[in-house]
């Protein structure tokens, strides 16, 4: 048995610095990447393209504009819901809720819920949501806008976003959380209407925070 | 020895469980059940521990509506699109109606909620759930007539 632990004991050895060197702490960059090859000072030189999410333009909960702009420098959370869903949005919303608090004096931080039914979800319908929720200041935006634009933009951070008949409300739309870096890359997707989804997504944010601090 | 401490477990789970009545039986039955629906139906929005979430969703624990179980037991299975006052406090946002729900499930809702959070010891049972239930219905078809 003894003989046994101290054979074994070296290969634990090797696992734990195995693990210890692969986190490096680094969050992946999610969607298709490209290699480009490009001539710097006469030498070719291979460099990668990681996916971005477009340029979008919304109106907030205050009918001001939001647009990728109004995140620039800043990386957020962003999620699709609708007021009235009578299913997983409270869930997504008492979750992010929890986001919302543990980092709201961090300027580097937002967040942005844009809504999937923006025929009944005004910015006045959203600004009385924000309100209701405890939800003050510029930090965590809701965005509203034309339908079919929103749900393309649900596609670009790769999430579903669609109207369904067969879905509570008439609107199928994930459940996910999406963590956006000060680059437009996608860096997490969690699932927001879980305790343990948001847990995770909050240490991937200090995670993604301390990236730009080195 | 220690075959004697076996027997002497077992003998008591024994008498214990012969001394758990059925009524007592039924009640945690329907507090267990109750419990899993409310999970599923109800704890989205007024959460696992029943405080609501902000001026969103009303608290049950502790909410002064709990005094006029009827209207409880009526909110579960036709919900509401009026504000509703709870503790002063008013919530604008409608209440979905559980048509899915049967009178046996607001039953167990009923006395999940009222023993976890109502300071009730007793249950809600299905009868007395079916008839008031009934008689909302025939009241909100005399307003619907009305209206």
């Amino acid at each position: 048995m003894y003989s046994a632990l101290q054979k074994c004991f070296p290969v634990v050895g090797l696992v734990l610095l195995a693990a210890c060197s692969s986190s490096e702490n680094r969050l992946p960059i999610f969607g298709e990447r490209d290699v480009i090859t490009k001539e710097v000072d006469g030498k070719t030189v291979t460099d990668t393209a990681y996916y971005q999410v477009p340029a979008f333009q919304y109106v907030n909960q205050d009918s001001l504009p939001v647009s990728d702009k109004t995140f620039e420098g800043k990386i957020y959370v962003t999620d699709f819901f609708f007021v009235s869903c009578p299913t997983i949005c409270p869930k997504m919303k008492t979750q992010m809720k929890r986001v919302y608090e543990q980092f709201k004096s961090n300027p580097d931080v937002m967040i942005l819920s844009y809504t999937i039914d923006p025929a009944h979800d005004t910015p006045a319908v959203l600004k009385e949501f924000a309100k209701n929720l405890g939800v003050t200041g510029n930090q965590w935006q809701f965005a509203t806008g034309k339908k079919e634009d929103i749900f393309k933009t649900g596609k670009s951070y790769m999430v579903v976003a669609q109207e369904d008949a067969g879905a509570p409300g008439g609107l199928l739309h994930s459940g996910h959380f999406v963590l956006v870096d000060k680059e437009k890359h996608v860096r997490g997707m969690y699932d927001g209407t879980t305790e343990a989804g948001a847990d995770k997504l909050m240490a991937d944010i200090d995670k993604l925070l301390a990236e730009y601090k080195k | 020895m220690k075959k004697a401490a076996i027997c002497l477990t077992v003998l008591t789970l024994f008498f214990e469980s012969a001394c758990q009545n059925q009524e007592e039986l039924k009640q945690e039955k329907y507090f267990v059940e109750g419990y899993q629906l409310y999970t599923e139906h109800c704890a989205n929005c007024h959460q696992t521990d029943g405080k609501g979430l902000e001026a969103l969703y009303p608290p049950i624990d502790g909410s002064d509506y709990l005094k006029d179980k009827e209207k409880v037991i009526c909110l579960i299975r036709y919900g509401q699109n009026e504000p509703i006052v709870v503790n002063g406090r008013s919530f604008h946002r409608p209440m979905p109606a559980n048509p899915q729900l049967t009178d046996i499930d607001i039953a167990e809702i009923t006395t999940f909620i009222y023993n976890k959070w109502g300071e009730e010891n007793v249950i809600t049972d299905v009868k007395e759930t079916s008839k008031i239930l009934d008689t909302c219905r025939v009241q909100r078809e005399k307003t619907k007539v009305l209206n």
